[in-house]
């Protein structure tokens, strides 16, 4: 628990313009130094060097808690930094010392292991929707940025397959509200490994269920998540995209998050319009999102050494997965989206996550454009060495003097039409890096097909 | 036959009973529904909760127990001496899932008046100093104070700005932290949640009994304890306010336009020897009379205090029609001297308990 220190009169320093603790009491000096800075050198305590550049930036006095590190324990410090010339002048108070946090969901030293942890190579949380409050650090390895599958439903991650008696585990445990072990699964962006899902059931204060907590075995052929190590700044100099999606991917993940919790008056009623302004902010952070991972994929599409997998993969299968991803969106319009049956298989080379990808883009394009009440056809046939999807919608089609510039950089047909115009660039880029390609065929009034082919790998 | 028997043979009767008892309900609920209405169309205006207020209530009643349950949870968890349970592990460690308060709603112990007296309190002088400071400016005598000095007011000052600072969420949302809670509420929630969770831990997932009194109190009273090392805003401002001249009408005019107004209550207080934690039911006093009374027996002069009574009405008021009934507080104003109206606060003088009570007979009041 914290105990209090407190200190009677605040501590000053300063900053001069290049960040270097030029001026200090004793005990800031101490801070400096047991956070590895050397006199006169920049301050090396990021979180006030941090608050120290922003009010220099602004010009004006900002003040903050912060929390810092001090030897073994935590330092609770209010700061208020204030520009004075090119220097910054810093005043510390508060100086409460906390034991430092130990988040609870870490076993504590000596504790065994709980049940769920004792086989799992990562670990998950649901609420009582099945959808995904937290994924562990370790799973980064094998599903690459954990961000986006939290707030996703579990089965955005996994298909689940019959257990022992033919069943499915989790659903029996759902049901139940009890445990379950060794519930057969596949990741579905990495169709290629097996794994297994161990829960326990979470019960709140009523005794409602209230979601799972479990772990996850890696059983067979688990595949490494995507290596990006070619997009990473060590690698490529000037990464911008990359990090530009790192950095902002995860705040504007957690403004749709509260946003659409707002809107969904987790909290208790709101004002209609309050919670309209919720879906707004929710609505333009999700368009935030697609941009940065359009301009992510703009600057690895145009490298020169971009060089998409070349695996074996089921292109009607992943139609079908690209349609269940935006089933949603359909429904929403009430849109039947006519995908190729399950028995359907076409053979084709490309790199599986790239050409999900191009096809939730053309059939997220057809849904968008497709009228209410309307149908998206998906089909899937071979064309000699050429394996082919076509997509099509009842949309209001696209004059063949426009065919041309759908494809182009940032083109979108109108300045109110949504979207980065980045989509089909991008997904005609990366079809050609396969040895494929998408071309479209349509005419004012009678919607649009696009046909996405790649290389079946025989002849 | 029996009734089973009968109930089989006639499943009709069944569907009937069912249908009966669903029209009772429906009666019943629209019954309820039209008398809460009454209730909140007879309510005098000033009386009744805006949305804002509603939903600032509810978020800071939650965020205070989730304060005190984090902390037990917390505490249990890192517990080596219980013996391990991975069903209570995993939903006490899982923070979405809401153990203390559902077990409290239902036993009654929530809502309690008191969290939501101090939660309507904590939203309106949040809201009075949001208003205020949106057209107001930081004020400079204020802004100095924290400045180059070390003596006690510099620290004083710092310190405000500090609890100041805990008393604001993210997004400027008006928080109530444990520290601010009067320590024997503080201390009653604390032991009701702790009770709470010992009931959740030895009824839903049979953990033994004494082993988790013995975990459960002793993280309690450490957290008590820990408590009562704590200052919170009014304490804070009270401090301040004691080393300034809190009779100066431009300081009060400053920390008001300024819209610190645990430093307003500190400094008015202060003059008229009112308890702090008493002022603001007065200064917030949608008709402004309870303001006029502090600042006349404050001292302020006419002119100083009908500016800064006018200028908190407007930051309270929510609705034009109902404009604050000036006539009346100024009516009282120039009827009354400072010593007359400081008389008229002796009520608010007294011990909280004794006045609560001469309240509740009907004897209270300026007497």
């Amino acid at each position: 628990m914290s105990g209090a220190v407190p200190i009677d009169a605040p501590v000053r320093g300063r900053l001069d313009a290049e960040g270097r603790l030029v001026e200090a009491d004793p005990r800031l000096a101490r801070l400096h130094r047991q956070a590895g800075g050397a006199k006169d050198g920049p301050l090396a305590v990021p979180q006030i060097a941090e608050l120290a550049r922003l009010a220099s930036r602004l010009g004006l006095l900002v003040s903050r808690q912060v929390l810092a590190a001090e030897g073994d324990t935590d330092l609770e410090l209010t700061v208020q930094a204030e520009p004075d010339g090119d220097d910054v002048r810093l005043s510390l108070s508060g100086w409460r010392e906390k034991q430092p946090y130990t988040p609870r969901d870490e076993p504590e030293a000596g504790r065994p292991d709980a049940y769920h942890r004792a086989g799992g190579d990562w670990f998950w949380e649901t609420d009582r929707s099945l959808r995904l409050v937290s994924i562990s650090a370790d799973a980064r390895e094998t599903i690459g940025d954990i961000g986006r599958f939290v707030g996703q439903p579990l089965t955005s991650l996994f298909r689940f397959g019959d257990g022992e008696r033919d069943e499915l585990p989790i659903l029996r445990a759902l049901a139940e509200h009890e445990r379950f072990e060794r519930q057969p699964a596949a990741l579905r962006e990495a169709p290629g490994g097996l794994y297994e899902l161990s829960g326990l059931p979470l019960i709140d204060g009523r005794g409602d269920f209230a979601g799972f907590r479990g772990s996850v075995r890696i059983v067979e052929g688990a595949q490494a998540a995507p290596d990006d190590g070619e997009l990473s700044p060590e690698t490529i100099p000037d990464a911008l995209g990359t990090q530009l999606d790192r950095a902002l991917r995860a705040p504007i993940d957690r403004i749709v998050a509260s946003a659409e919790s707002i809107r969904a008056e987790e909290d208790g009623p709101l004002r209609d319009d309050y919670a309209e302004y919720a879906s707004d902010i929710a609505q333009a952070g999700r368009h935030l999102l697609a941009l940065i991972g359009d301009l992510s994929d703009l600057q690895a599409v145009e490298r020169e050494d971009f060089e998409p997998r070349r695996e074996a993969i089921d292109l009607a299968e992943i139609a079908r997965q690209a349609a269940g991803l935006l089933s949603v969106r359909a429904d929403d319009k009430h849109i039947r989206v006519d995908a190729p049956p399950e028995d359907e298989s076409l053979a084709a080379i490309g790199d599986y996550q790239r050409v999900l990808q191009i096809l939730v883009n053309l059939i997220g394009n057809a849904v968008r454009y497709a009228p209410e009440d309307s149908q998206v056809w998906i089909r899937s046939e071979a064309e000699g060495d050429l394996a082919a999807v076509i997509v099509a919608d009842q949309g209001r089609g696209i004059a063949k003097e426009d065919q041309p510039r759908i494809f182009e950089k940032f083109e979108r047909l109108g300045a109110s039409e949504p979207g980065s115009g980045l989509g089909l660039y991008i997904s005609r880029r990366l079809a050609r890096a396969m040895g494929g390609d998408i071309d479209v065929d349509s005419a004012p009034g009678q919607g649009a097909r696009f046909v996405l082919t790649l290389p079946t790998g025989e002849g | 036959m029996s009734e089973r028997g009968q109930n089989d043979a006639n499943p009709g009767g069944q569907r009937d009973e069912a249908l009966r008892a669903a029209a009772v309900r429906l009666s019943r609920r629209q019954g309820e529904r039209a008398a809460a209405a009454l209730r909140e169309l007879t309510d005098p205006y000033p009386l009744r909760l805006s949305d804002r207020q509603r939903l600032a209530i509810e978020r800071i009643s939650h965020r205070l127990i989730e304060e005190i349950e984090d902390e037990l949870r917390g505490a249990i968890l890192a517990d080596d001496a219980l013996p391990p349970n991975d069903s209570l592990e995993a939903s006490l460690g899982a923070g979405h899932v809401a153990i203390a308060a559902p077990i409290l709603e239902q036993a009654g112990l929530l809502p309690d008046a008191r969290i939501v007296a101090l939660a309507l309190e904590r939203s309106d002088m949040h809201e009075a100093g949001r208003r205020l400071r949106e057209g107001g400016s930081p004020g400079q005598r204020l802004s100095g104070l924290v400045g180059e000095g070390s003596d006690p007011q510099s620290s004083a000052a710092m310190a405000l700005l500090i609890a100041e600072s805990r008393a604001n969420l993210r997004f400027e949302d008006p928080r109530l932290p444990l520290g601010d809670v009067p320590a024997d509420i503080r201390e009653s929630l604390i032991w009701q949640v702790a009770a709470a969770l010992r009931h959740y831990a030895v009824e839903r997932h049979d953990a033994p009994a004494n082993e988790i009194d013995r975990s459960v109190s002793g993280a309690a009273d450490r957290l008590c304890a820990d408590m009562r090392e704590e200052s919170g805003l009014l304490e804070a401002a009270a401090a301040l306010a004691a080393s300034l001249d809190a009779g100066d009408a431009e300081l009060l005019r400053e920390a008001l336009e300024a819209g610190r107004i645990a430093l307003y209550c500190g400094l008015l207080g202060s003059a008229a020897e009112i308890d702090i934690a008493n002022v603001w039911a007065l200064a917030g006093d949608p008709d402004g009379l309870g303001h006029a009374l502090l600042l006349r027996a404050a001292g302020i002069d006419r002119d100083a205090g009908a500016s800064l009574v006018m200028a908190l009405l407007g930051a309270l008021g929510d609705d034009p029609a109902h404009p604050g009934g000036a006539p009346e507080w100024l009516g009282v104003w120039d009827s009354l001297d400072a010593a007359g109206a400081g008389q008229m606060l002796d009520h608010w003088r007294r011990a909280p308990a004794y006045r609560d009570a001469l309240t509740a007979i009907g004897r209270g009041g300026a007497s």
